[in-house]
């Protein structure tokens, strides 16, 4: 059963140099226990996907235009604040880039932490509370949990504090963890403990998590489904081999290119797609990546391609995509961790 | 944060005396004496007087008594303006108004200033924002003796509802408390605005509504802290003002607070009165300034006392 499904949603930031379409007509779903992971650069339009989702959104300036958001049979978008701020924290939380600035300053862990249970679980006692603070605490490896429970923020390290994040958005046990660019604030052996948490979490607890990264290398472990995003746009969907191994988007098969391989000779140069993200509020009716594309024909800078799907749930918009019927096509190497 | 505390006082007991030191100098050094009128007194009764004061020994001599009187008897000398009254007296009695009226412009300016600098905040770029930010501009850029005035005209002598001056009830300290109060208002209503607009925009408030907080929880637990911080260090010497008094506020509803002390004794070159007024205002800036760096570490855990 479709435990999440987005369907055409819009969003358009109101500025002063123009209407930004910050995403697009953008659709996807999510089953129970899976894990999507969505990609793109700085401005595709991923965050703000998920934002508009939760209802985070500060309006204005963004107006959702269009869409549905269908959990459990209802549309999120649709339901009052009260009713969204009982399903946030609870049934859907969220944990953020950067775990500096995303806690509290001035206040205790404990604090951080009780106040979800707090709101969301009345029948609970402060004990109980407390136990099941520690509980997650210890689960997620956090060394010494009681005394980190009544820490404040800058006496922990990075790493030490997404964690406390994440546990932040488990103690409830929701059903969908959105984990918006988890790691880009830590350094690398950090990084790769807390996709090794997230996927342990996944594994144990069947909690469905939506990784928004732009770092393709990181999703080809963890995700069963991948969206690639450019411009508030959607470019290629599909499940991890579509994306791998059955490239059809020109702007996939760059991002998949320019990840560092140990295969490689030394001394070669790594190969970045050319050209700078797009200005989103001068895109109009054409392929939004479109300048920057090395299979560009005139057709692609008069008209937006349609979306096409194929085989499964393998899905994207161009009108000259890459053919995979061929051997040695993008699938030649796999990109793991 | 006790070995914090008496760093602080004894930084504090330093400045106060090179406060004491200067401002006996400079005094010394204006032209001019307390004595000295249109009409000059025969020589031998200014000599009686000067004796009288010690005026007659040398400079360093009188900042030796001056200096031994204050640190060990906590006496501030005889006023030479106001014949048989101590500056300790005089202070005394000047302080007791003043500090009224300055507690009641405190309690003003704060709960006026929070209240509106919240909800121009929480309505950023909306009506409720301009509107009393329009209206804290008037009161930062209006003369505290037109602000009197206007106020005076309106409730006392329109609408009679309070005494035009003097402060013989409680309701005529309501003018002059109102009058002070308004000024600092309009700045903590600024500094209010500015701070909770800044950790408004932080990403721990997002954070806070990812986790499915009210509105309210947000605003009292997460953002108020930090967002006082910047009124609490202005409140440190904007307290030390108000108690002090205003000699323009005092003037306009006739009080006989501090305020008249601290511009006549220096024209008078009352040397005690002047340099006591200077004391008195030294002793509650340092004083205040410790309070509010250790209400920071209240506010602000990353705040350390080493």
């Amino acid at each position: 059963m479709k435990l999440l499904e987005v369907k055409n949603l819009g969003v358009e930031f109101h500025t002063d140099e123009g209407i930004v379409r910050a995403a697009d007509n953008i659709s996807f779903d999510l089953e129970q226990g899976e894990v999507l992971g969505i990609v793109g650069e700085s401005g595709s339009g991923k965050s703000v996907t998920c934002l508009a989702m939760m209802g985070l959104l500060p309006m204005p300036p963004a107006k959702i235009t269009s869409g549905e958001v269908l959990f459990n049979k209802r549309d999120l978008l649709k339901l009052s604040e009260a009713r969204m701020r009982a399903i946030r924290g609870k049934d859907i939380s969220m944990i953020f880039q950067d775990p500096f600035t995303s806690l509290n300053p001035y206040l205790k862990i404990s604090t951080q932490l009780m106040e979800v249970l707090k709101t969301h679980a009345h029948t609970m006692t402060y004990a109980e509370s407390k136990r099941r603070c520690i509980e997650v605490l210890e689960q997620l490896g956090v060394p010494e949990p009681e005394i980190r429970f009544n820490s404040y923020p800058h006496q922990l390290s990075g790493g030490l504090k997404q964690r406390i994040m994440i546990a932040m958005s488990l103690l409830l046990q929701p059903k969908i963890l959105i984990a918006d660019e988890p790691t880009t604030a830590l350094d690398v052996t950090i990084q790769a403990q807390i996709l090794d948490l997230l996927k342990d979490i996944n594994k144990k607890h069947g909690t469905s998590i939506i990784l928004i990264t732009h770092d393709l290398g990181v999703v080809a472990d963890l995700c069963h489904k991948i969206q690639v995003m450019y411009g508030g746009r959607l470019a290629e969907q599909g499940d991890v081999d579509d994306i791998f191994y059955r490239t059809r988007h020109p702007y996939t098969k760059g991002l998949l290119n320019s990840i560092p391989s140990l295969d490689i000779e030394p001394g070669s140069k790594l190969k970045p797609i050319p050209g700078s993200p797009p200005d989103l509020t001068a895109l109009g009716d054409f392929c939004a990546f479109s300048p920057r594309c090395s299979k560009v024909q005139e057709k692609c800078r008069t008209k937006r391609p349609e979306r096409t799907h194929e085989t499964g749930q393998h899905v994207y918009e161009c009108f000259f995509p890459y053919e995979t019927d061929q051997l040695g096509n993008a699938g030649d190497r796999r990109v793991g961790s | 944060m006790l070995k914090y505390i008496l760093k602080r006082i004894g930084g504090g007991v330093v400045t106060l005396f090179i406060v004491i030191t200067l401002s006996f100098f400079m005094m010394r050094l204006a032209p001019g004496g307390p004595f000295s009128k249109d009409r000059a007194y025969p020589p031998e009764i200014l000599r009686n007087i000067e004796a009288k004061y010690h005026l007659d020994k040398p400079l360093l001599v009188q900042y030796g008594i001056y200096l031994e009187r204050v640190i060990f008897h906590f006496d501030l000398g005889p006023s030479t303006r106001y014949a048989d009254r101590s500056v300790n007296e005089l202070i005394a009695s000047g302080f007791e108004y003043s500090a009224r009226i300055g507690l009641g412009a405190l309690i003003f300016s704060v709960f006026v200033g929070l209240c509106a600098g919240l909800i121009a905040a929480l309505n950023h770029n909306k009506f409720l924002d301009y509107f009393p930010m329009s209206i804290s501009m008037i009161g930062v850029s209006m003369p505290d003796f037109v602000l009197a005035n206007i106020l005076m005209l309106v409730f006392a002598l329109q609408l009679g509802w309070l005494p035009v001056a003097g402060i013989d009830s409680f309701s005529g300290y309501i003018l002059p408390s109102a009058t002070l109060g308004l000024i600092f208002a309009s700045s903590i209503a600024r500094l209010t605005r500015g701070g909770m607009l800044e950790i408004l925009g932080q990403d721990f408030v997002r954070t806070a509504r990812a986790k499915g907080l009210s509105q309210r929880t947000i605003l009292w637990r997460h953002t108020l802290k930090g967002g006082l911080v910047p009124v609490v260090s202005y409140l440190g010497p904007a307290i030390a003002s108000m108690m002090t008094g205003s000699l323009i506020v005092e003037k306009v509803f006739n009080i006989p607070g501090l305020g008249r002390f601290f511009v006549d004794s220096a024209t008078n070159r009352d040397y005690t009165l002047a340099m006591g007024s200077v004391i008195v205002f030294a002793v509650l800036i340092i004083a205040l300034n410790i309070f509010v760096d250790c209400v920071y570490g209240l506010l602000d855990p990353r705040v350390t006392y080493d």
